[in-house]
């Protein structure tokens, strides 16, 4: 009797024991950490200009706006430490505007914000100089700067700016009109902890007609920013994550060649539409085309509007976007918006001593009435409303050397940019969506 | 007409005597006389002519053969060689001459009689191993009852009396007279064997020497002549593997005999390979001289050897009788006493501390690894039992709640040991010792064999289950071991006669269930529920009661813990364990098991039905973590699995023993097949030998000393540490997203090892680095200060080290890891765990903040308590903020779980006392 109750009892115990799974360890979801899928713009508590330049012929801005009441410390860093730092507060009315004091060169710079999320905006204007965008917020995995050139006489340099306490290894991936570049150059950069890395690609990779970068960390982050120097004038534009769609509001302006140069980073390509949308809100031809995977694909603009004009790219895959500009004496660049919203945050037009333009897209099918209020940082505010039918885009004037930036807000979805143009040479800046 | 044949002449005999140096050959010489077979002449081989008596004729010496040969007049056809303490019958020589004859043998044996007991066997010839090894198939003075008298074709004949063909002789080169008496036999046999030569034994002949004791082939003399003889006779493919596998097997051989006490084996091995090396060359010249060796000569002389080793046979035979002696009395037979150091319970503890040493040795000679619950204790033994009893639980941010019981016996342990460092692993080798030594006498008392005493306390501290506890780095969980097989001992002890008695037998049943329980606290239940199921096997009434006092008795060691967190969060808390045996562990255990269970019969039986209930439902307590249990309850049950295994195998070992010997083959063969499951199942009890540390893992938290080194004048302040859950060190939280985290408090020590319930700072951190992970702090450091963190360690990935790529003001400190990646960084802000209003830091002096006295107040980054002082408390958001000016900050403590911890030491102490009185009545009952 023991044998068998014993038996039982064992069998009983061993096979419910067998059939107990394994309680689930703790498992850090590693994969769903903000930086991969972090929003697609918006104001953050810290922004990242990794250019900006003065010295004696030359200045620069820095435009800050807030979400709201904020406060800001604005940190230079040169050599591993700060160098210089400039607090501030602005409020819901204001937005401050800061000169470099760094007395010569390109400097780079950490915008840390508390009390409420920020933006902020580089300008450099001064001789042979118009150039400026937005400083990044969020770090994306990868960043995309496409639309770069080496031709003779231009100087492309890429700054890769690491404000943080550890050193950042990374790779860049190169694509030109000859396909992938490679080479020992590009690979295993290391950038010093706070400290700005400066690549001349057109050292690297001269004479080529189309270049466009994506920088890979390895190890640690960095914030990448491409300056094109065509001797005449400069353009400056950040590096930015991918999209499935973007909405360039400032995509051409009168007397200025655009390209829309696209990025593909994945080993499938990616097919696009060209959407192009002009003043007079009338159908323009749309552009197809495809995106090696991975590669660049470089599409001209030219011929799309005789007067500005804003597109809007979409494609079957996530892919990276930038607009160049060109004349015979100007060049300006600047990466689009991945998302429409109903606010946004504008920082920097007025910086311009000859005035800006502020250029709304609505690529809606329903008319939109917007308000667009210029800040200053005295407080000095000031309103004004304008209507944008479906599919097209308007143009408004800022000619107040005092406005820091604007808050735009609208009953409906659309995108904002601004551009500026000044002695034959131009910008061209994105915003910030708000809200 | 034809003429009949002439006769065959008869064959010619010449006898030879081969004599030792010291003996009387007189009777040799008066037997050979008297063979009714008249031999041609006499002649006595040796170095030196022998001593004969004077009334006896002085014969014919010769050094060699041939020179005895020579010495003879005519020649003859056959040699009868004799050793000289050898006396045959009067017609021994005409059998064998008779054999020789109608069997066109070469060499012929007699039987071999004991010449003090004629009616005892001594040799029939026989075969051989490979090696040369004897095997006569004689029990010790076995009768002659004509059993063997059959002529047979042997490989081996002992010399006492040997006819062999002369031609034959003077063709070998002549006799060997370096060997010994056993190989001098085994020499010719086998020579004659590689010349195609016939050796058959004929029991007809009978003659009679002396016994010269069962140990003789093993005597280094003989082993050399072995060898020998092969290196004469075996071809040279077969000395390749032939040679090493002697090696080994005289590795093996005196391995074996040190372990019973044999100090000549490695003499005896060394002086055998010595003595061949130093005759080689007399070897190699006696080698060319043969005829022939080949395989086909190899192949002749396999037909007559048996496979495999004998040496190692008998040494498997001798173990298998250790292990299969079933009762406890030796049986009384007429041989001496074997000496101190063979008796079995000598061996039994021999081997026994051999294996403790063996399995521990690493921790003896270097101390404990840290890794995870294996922490080194805090520096003060008695600062310890202060914030034990009723003081600051330092795990985390701190807490009032009360620590683990094993925190408050260990500082205690390490306090009568002198408060000394090496207390953990002194304690640990002192556990699994005890551990060993409770299992024997659990076995012991349960009636089973030595050799399943000793297997059955290998299996309970080395085998699945306590490696099990050892592999997650669960320290208390081997501390427990130590205890527990004495409470169950307890519980199956024959029945005290006197109240006193009693009083002991409780106390001791309460002490060893307290050792237990102070380490693993739900292991408590367990002397009930052994009681229980071994009061129904045994169908007994006591166990279970004793069982169930024990268990009562040993309660208050829990206390104050168990009172703090409650019995029901107490089954369900902490990360629980899931077993997972191999199925090489597995499946031997359940054979064991099931089998022994079906065919096994007595105590044997009881013995594996209580472990296989017990067993059976350990493992289903130890992997019912997703049923709800905890680390706690989990860890004893695992404690359980290791009894209940434990007992299985000593059963399952004892199996064939319990069967008599009317009892069919269908019921004996899976006895012996569960006792060789069994077996395999104590042999994976030495997988822990060769890392010498009890399967703990290797150190992983030696690094974390950087704290110290890095530490400012006030001492090192805590360190926030990530990374996967199997790296964390003792407790770990996990934050929303599952990445596991927890603080440590500069030194890492055992005290820190177990987490308090989360508070309101515990709380606030979380908050933080979810921050953190989510990309919104730029300056964790900051924020990281208010908590004293200095330092982010990680131990591996972790999306917090994803946050420490970017960030502003925590210093990666380059090339210092604390696992095998992540890293390491430093706060550049100040960050203490106590600062003044001046910012001036106060040091932790476990449990109390100390610092320099000033005005103001201090910030103690605690989780806030308003017992916190001297002086008026304030809460300072999540931390505490009290007056400088005394220079010290101390937890007032909590009253209540003081005074339970005070009554634990009290109980403990009486429950010793109690033991310790009886004890000594027991030693004063003894005759002086």
């Amino acid at each position: 009797m023991n044998r068998i109750l014993a038996l039982v009892v064992a069998a009983l115990a061993v096979v419910v024991a067998t059939m107990q799974p394994a309680p689930e360890p703790p498992v850090p979801t590693v994969e769903v950490t903000i930086r991969s899928e972090a929003p697609t713009g918006g104001a953050s508590h810290f922004a990242h200009c990794p250019w900006s330049r003065s010295d004696s012929l030359r200045s620069s801005a820095y435009s800050v706006l807030g979400e709201g009441p904020a406060s800001f410390d604005l940190s230079f860093l040169e050599g591993g430490s700060v160098e210089d730092r400039i607090s501030g507060r602005i409020d819901s009315d204001t937005a401050a505007r800061v000169e470099n004091p760094r007395p010569v060169g390109a400097s780079s710079a950490l915008v840390e914000f508390s009390g409420s999320m920020g933006t902020v905006g580089v300008v450099a204007a001064g001789e042979g100089l118009l150039a400026g965008d937005l400083c990044s917020g969020r770090i994306p995995d990868s960043w995309h700067l496409p639309g770069g050139s080496t031709l003779e006489g231009e100087s492309l340099v890429l700054r890769l700016f690491n404000p943080f306490t550890a050193d950042a290894r990374i790779d860049l991936w190169a694509f030109s009109e000859f396909g992938i570049e490679a080479g020992e150059a590009l690979e295993g950069l290391t950038v010093p902890a706070r400290r700005t890395r400066v690549v001349a690609l057109e050292e690297i990779l001269p004479r080529r007609e189309s270049l466009s970068i994506i920088v890979r960390p390895t190890l640690g982050s960095v914030i990448p920013v491409m300056v094109l120097d065509t001797g005449t004038d400069m353009a400056v534009w950040p590096g930015a994550d991918t999209g499935t769609g973007w909405e360039f509001p400032v995509a051409g302006a009168v007397g200025l060649r655009s390209d829309l140069v696209l990025t593909n980073e994945a080993s499938i390509p990616v097919n696009f539409l060209i959407e192009a949308f002009d003043e007079s809100g009338a159908s323009l031809p749309t552009q197809v085309g495809r995106i090696e995977g991975p590669g660049q694909a470089r599409v001209s603009l030219e011929g799309v509007s005789s007067s500005g004009f804003g597109v809007r790219v979409t494609g079957d895959g996530p892919f990276g976007a930038a607009i160049v500009a060109r004349s015979e004496t100007s060049v300006a660049a600047t990466v689009g918006a991945r998302t429409t919203a109903t606010g946004w945050l504008v920082p920097g037009p007025g910086v311009v001593s000859s005035g800006s333009r502020l250029r709304l897209l609505n690529a809606g099918v329903t008319e939109l009435t917007v308000t667009y209020r210029t800040l200053t940082p005295a407080g000095r505010t000031r309103a004004n409303v304008i209507d944008i039918p479906p599919n097209a885009v308007r143009t408004v004037h800022i000619a107040a050397q005092e406005v820091a930036g604007v808050r735009v807000t609208s009953d409906g979805p659309l995108t904002v940019g601004w551009l500026a143009a000044v002695s034959g040479r131009a910008m061209f800046s994105g915003a910030i969506p708000s809200g | 007409m034809t003429q009949p044949a002439p006769p065959s002449p008869k064959p010619r005999v010449l006898a030879l005597v081969v004599a030792r140096r010291g003996d009387e050959i007189a009777d040799v010489l008066a037997s050979i006389e008297s063979q009714v077979y008249e031999v041609e002449d006499v002649v006595v081989i040796a170095d030196q002519r022998p001593d004969v008596a004077p009334e006896t004729a002085r014969p014919k010496t010769a050094r060699r053969l041939s020179e005895a040969l020579d010495a003879i007049d005519g020649p003859v056809d056959y040699l009868w060689m004799l050793d000289s303490r050898t006396t045959a019958r009067p017609d021994a020589l005409a059998a064998l001459i008779d054999a020789a004859e109608s069997l066109e043998a070469s060499v012929v044996g007699s039987k071999v009689l004991d010449s003090d007991h004629p009616d005892r066997l001594l040799s029939v010839g026989g075969p051989t191993d490979v090696f040369g090894f004897p095997y006569t198939g004689l029990e010790s003075g076995e009768i002659d009852q004509e059993q063997f008298d059959v002529i047979r074709d042997v490989a081996f004949l002992e010399p006492a009396s040997l006819l062999v063909r002369r031609d034959l002789a003077e063709g070998l080169g002549g006799l060997d007279h370096t060997l010994p008496y056993l190989s001098f036999g085994l020499d010719i046999c086998q020579r004659a064997r590689v010349v195609g030569g016939r050796v058959v034994v004929t029991p007809g002949s009978e003659v009679f020497s002396r016994a010269s004791g069962a140990q003789r082939p093993t005597t280094w003399r003989e082993q050399a002549g072995r060898l020998r003889t092969m290196l004469k006779t075996y071809s040279l493919v077969t000395l390749l593997w032939v040679l090493p596998a002697l090696f080994l097997v005289g590795l093996a051989t005196w391995l074996y005999r040190l372990a019973k006490g044999s100090l000549t084996g490695p003499v005896d091995w060394t002086r055998t390979w010595a003595w061949n090396l130093l005759y080689l060359p007399s070897t190699l010249q006696a080698r060319r001289r043969a005829p022939t060796t080949s395989m086909e000569s190899d192949a002749e002389l396999f037909r007559f050897q048996v496979r495999g080793s004998l040496e190692l046979r008998e040494i498997a035979a001798e173990l298998g009788a250790r292990l299969g002696a079933g009762d406890e009395q030796e049986e009384p037979d007429d041989r001496a006493p074997p000496a101190f150091w063979q008796r079995p319970d000598v061996i039994t503890t021999v081997l026994g501390v051999a294996l403790v040493l063996v399995l521990t040795r690493s921790v003896s000679a270097e101390g404990l690894p840290a890794t995870g619950y294996v922490l080194p204790l805090a520096e003060s033994a008695w600062d310890t039992l202060r914030a034990y009893a009723g003081g600051w639980h330092p795990g985390g941010l701190g807490s009032p709640e009360p620590m683990h019981p094993s925190v408050g016996a260990t500082a205690a342990l390490k306090l009568l040991l002198g408060n000394r460092g090496g207390a953990a692993g002194i304690l640990t080798v002192a556990a699994v010792a005890s551990g060993v030594a409770g299992m024997v006498a659990l076995v012991r008392r349960l009636g089973l064999s030595r050799g399943a005493r000793l297997v059955g306390g290998a299996v309970f501290v080395a085998g699945f289950p306590a490696l099990w506890l050892a592999g997650e780095g669960y320290w208390p969980g081997l501390l427990a071991l130590g205890g527990l097989p004495w409470s169950l001992a307890g519980v199956v002890a024959s029945d005290p006669e006197t109240g006193r008695g009693w009083t002991g037998r409780l106390a001791r049943v309460g002490l060893a269930t307290a050792a237990s329980a102070a380490f693993v606290p739900l292991s408590i239940v367990i002397p009930l529920v052994f009681g229980l199921v071994w009061g129904a096997v045994a169908r007994r009434g006591r166990p279970p009661v004793i069982g169930a006092a024990g268990s009562v008795l040993a309660l208050p060691v829990l206390l104050p813990w168990l009172s703090g967190r409650g019995v029901t969060e107490v089954l369900g808390m902490g990360a629980p364990f899931h077993p997972d045996p191999s199925w090489w562990v597995a499946v031997p255990l359940l054979v064991a098991g099931v089998v022994a269970t079906v065919v096994a019969r007595g105590r044997p039986l009881s013995v594996v039905v209580t472990g296989m209930v017990i067993g059976s439902v350990g493992l289903l307590v130890a992997r019912a973590g997703s049923l709800g249990a905890g680390q706690e309850t989990t860890a004893a049950g695992l404690l359980a699995a290791a009894a209940g295994a434990a007992l299985v195998v000593a059963g399952a070992l004892d199996a064939p023993a319990s069967l008599g010997i009317d009892v069919s083959l269908l019921r004996t063969v899976p006895a012996y097949a569960a006792m060789v499951a069994a077996i395999l199942v104590g042999l994976t009890a030495l997988i822990a030998a060769p890392a010498g540390r009890m399967g703990l893992p290797d150190d992983r938290f030696g690094a974390f000393a950087f704290a110290s080194s890095r530490a400012e004048a006030h001492g090192p302040d805590r360190v926030l540490l990530t990374g996967p859950a199997e790296t964390m060190p003792g407790q770990y939280r996990v934050l929303p997203d599952g990445t596991p985290y927890r603080l440590i408090g500069g030194i890492l020590d055992y005290p820190q090892a177990w987490l308090p319930e989360a508070r309101l700072g515990d709380a606030v951190l979380e908050e933080t680095l979810v921050g953190m992970i989510d990309g919104q702090e730029l300056r964790p450091g900051e924020l990281l200060a208010q908590f004293g963190i200095r330092w982010v360690a990680a131990t591996g990935p972790s999306p917090l080290v994803d946050a420490m790529s970017g960030q502003l003001d925590m210093r990666p400190l380059a090339g210092l890891f604390v696992g095998e990646s992540g890293g390491v960084w430093e706060n550049d802000m100040p960050a203490y765990r106590a600062a003044t209003d001046q910012g001036e830091a106060w040091s932790w002096a476990a449990p109390d903040y100390v610092g320099r006295q000033s005005g103001g107040s201090v910030r103690i980054a605690e989780n806030a308590d308003h017992r916190w002082g001297p002086g008026a408390w304030q809460q300072d958001g999540w931390a505490n903020r009290v007056p400088a000016e005394a220079g010290v900050a101390t937890f007032a403590g909590v009253d209540s779980f003081r005074f339970q911890a005070r009554a634990a030491a009290v109980v403990v102490i009486l429950l010793a006392g109690l033991s310790l009185v009886r004890a000594r009545r027991r030693a004063g009952d003894q005759p002086s």
